[in-house]
């Protein structure tokens, strides 16, 4: 739609032209109304003045007509000198000729004919005339006309004609002077408000009020536009409360953390540090153990019984374990300690020098091995080699008793930047339930005697894919294989 | 001009007009001047009754001016008289000799005779003639003595006269 030019002008140019239109209307109208009056009442003067004047002509006309005494009839008509407006008069007689006459020197026409048909009042331009029959009794004499000019009345006209335009013109005036005090009081309070809705907008500053005043409509509108940010600046207040409360509660919880991460890191170095000090000084004990144990067995050689000798083995054979636990015990501790030499490292090879060692310990067992193409990565070497000989060697070991045994190792892209490697088998598998269990020190789902092993090796691959950024995770189903899934990172790092 | 106004009639006949005929005319125009006592008329359609004595071509104009006229409701007649005694029961009486003027001493009646010296002698009003013109001569006391009004329209025309 396009916007009307009243649109856009302000509300006050608006109003202000509305009122001049209106009055300049009504004013105009009522000038023309008060001009025509005027006019019709000045003309009828000059008419009712021209009638008396022929009434009296005529009386003292009639004898002199009547006894054809011209001169005395041009005395009578020549009374009529006095009055400025009379421009002419004349009588004609009953035989159509002028009998006596009278003519003003503004007065050039002729004397026009009388006749019957323009007897009565007749105007023409600034001139009027009345012809009136002359009848003494019932008898015509003859036929009298008196010719004024309207000047007289135009004076008056022209003198009202001023006087009406003053007095409007002083009315309009006034009640342009009355209409912008009585306006002022709408339009400040409405521009107020207009330019405190401005403020309100421009700054965001809800504590701004309009001033307020009056009962009216534009004074209710001040006062709901106030009540408006009241509320808003109420609410304003409140949502900044609680954000400074859950602002504060949310330091306090970063601190919270912060101190308590602190205190576990504190805590696990401190049992790491403890742990590695007993398994490094458990070692020296459980060689004398095992030494003495080997050194008694040799010396009583001769004098021990069976018995005692299956005792001693038993003694030496425990060092012996003990001896590896802590051993594992101080790698495992190692893993998380020492820094690591990240370097870019095709896994191929790597995964192949280690099939070779753990294919190695087997005698002469059929195992399919399903190796597919691996990628290159940015790893420590020697913890990745860890990583697969842990993990082969388990495929291997829990396939023990599988007639055709199947072990696949796979690599696949996942979340656009990791790879997820996979090596399963179709072992002993386990129970899911025991899932988690499986990457913790020293937790073991089967026996030692079913299966040896210390219980380490999935705990140090968790925390050497952990110290390179991935995840492990396995799925598993007794008695029909295991997989164990981990990740790591493909870009750099 | 001024008899061709009086007469109205076609120009062809106001080519001759004289003393008489204007005379005619006056004795006519004279009841539209003059108000005599309310006594005069039986009712309000009485007569007017111009009398002529001695009747000459001024009784002939006259039959032709009144034809018709009536002055406020009363119709204009004329009658021709021998003397002034015919004469009484009229209101205009056109005498040729002022002596006749007393027979109608009393009455009512307008008298109307020859020359200013007629009005000297007691006669209402007089004709005379100043340059070339038919003037009338007034003497008001007479007309006032019988009763009879004369409009101040027509006193302003003419000469007043004093007389017996």
């Amino acid at each position: 739609v396009k916007p009307h030019l009243l649109d856009r002008l302000s509300l006050r140019t608006k109003l202000t032209a509305i009122m001049c239109l209106t009055l300049a209307v009504s004013l105009g109208l009522a000038y023309a109304v008060l001009m025509f009056l005027v006019r019709e009442y000045a003309r009828s003067v000059v008419e009712r003045r021209l009638s008396i004047l022929a009434s009296v002509i005529d009386v003292n006309a009639q004898a002199p007509l009547a006894f054809v005494d011209a001169a005395a009839a041009d005395a009578t008509l020549g009374s009529l000198r006095a009055d400025d407006a009379v421009l002419a008069a004349w009588v004609q007689g009953r035989d159509g000729k002028i009998f006596s006459s009278y003519r003003s020197p503004r007065f050039t026409e002729p004397f026009a004919t009388l006749d019957e048909g323009n007897h009565g009042l007749t105007t023409d331009g600034d001139q009027v005339r009345i012809v009136r029959p002359m009848v003494a009794n019932e008898d015509r004499l003859g036929t009298l006309a008196i010719v004024s000019d309207l000047s007289g009345a135009n004076a008056v006209l022209h003198r009202y004609a001023w006087i009406i335009a003053l007095v409007m013109g002083g009315s309009s005036v006034c009640a342009t002077l009355l209409w912008a005090r009585l306006q002022s009081g709408i339009m400040t309070r409405l521009s107020r408000l207009s330019q405190t809705v401005d403020y309100v907008a421009v700054h965001s500053d809800f504590g701004a009020r309009a001033q307020a005043g009056g009962a009216d409509e534009v004074g209710q509108l001040i006062s709901g536009f106030n009540r408006m940010l009241d509320e808003i600046q109420q609410r304003h207040a409140e949502v900044g409360k609680r954000t400074d409360e859950l602002a504060a509660l949310n330091a306090e919880l970063d601190a919270r953390v912060t101190e308590r991460t602190a205190e576990l890191n504190a805590s696990n170095k401190e049992l790491e540090a403890f742990s590695y000090s007993v398994a490094h000084d458990l070692r020296a004990p459980l060689r004398h153990i095992d030494g003495f144990a080997d050194l008694l067995a040799r010396h009583l050689d001769k004098s021990l019984d069976d018995k005692g000798r299956r005792y001693l083995n038993t003694i030496g054979a425990a060092a012996k374990d003990m001896g590896l636990l802590v051993d594992h015990l101080l790698v495992y501790s190692r893993m998380g300690k020492t820094e690591l030499k990240k370097t870019e490292t095709p896994l191929d090879p790597l995964v192949a020098e280690v099939r070779q060692v753990v294919d190695r310990g087997q005698d002469g067992r059929s195992i399919t091995w399903n190796v597919e193409a691996l990628p290159a990565v940015v790893v420590d070497p020697e913890m990745m080699r860890q990583v697969f000989t842990n993990l082969l060697s388990n495929a291997v070991k829990y396939t023990r008793n599988v007639a055709e045994a199947v072990i696949e190792v796979r690599c696949r892209a996942v979340e656009s930047d990791q790879w997820e490697f996979t090596v399963s088998d179709n072992g002993a598998g386990f129970d899911m339930q025991f899932a988690d269990k499986l990457f913790g020190v020293f937790q073991r789902l089967h026996s030692t005697s079913e299966f040896e092993g210390t219980g380490i090796g999935l705990a140090n691959v968790r925390r050497i894919i952990a110290r390179h950024g991935g995840r492990t995770w396995a799925v598993g189903t007794v008695n029909q294989g295991a997989s164990f899934h981990f990740t790591l990172p493909r870009s750099k790092g | 001009v001024a008899l061709s106004i009086l007469f109205g009639t076609p120009p062809a006949r106001a080519e001759t007009p004289t003393d008489r005929q204007m005379k005619a005319a006056f004795l006519y125009n004279f009841s539209q001047f003059v108000q005599w006592p309310r006594t005069s008329f039986e009712n309000a359609s009485s007569p007017i009754v111009i009398a002529v004595v001695k009747a000459d071509d001024l009784g002939t104009h006259l039959d032709h001016l009144i034809e018709g006229k009536t002055v406020g409701g009363h119709p204009v007649v004329s009658r021709r008289v021998n003397d002034a005694a015919a004469a009484r029961g009229a209101h205009v009486a056109y005498l040729d000799d002022a002596r006749q003027l007393d027979v109608l001493r009393g009455n009512a009646v307008l008298t109307v005779g020859e020359g200013i010296e007629f009005t000297r002698s007691g006669g209402m009003i007089g004709f005379y003639v100043q340059d070339r013109k038919v003037r009338l001569a007034i003497n008001r006391t007479a007309a006032t003595r019988a009763g009879i009004t004369i409009s101040s329209q027509l006193l302003k025309l003419s000469t007043l006269v004093e007389g017996k």
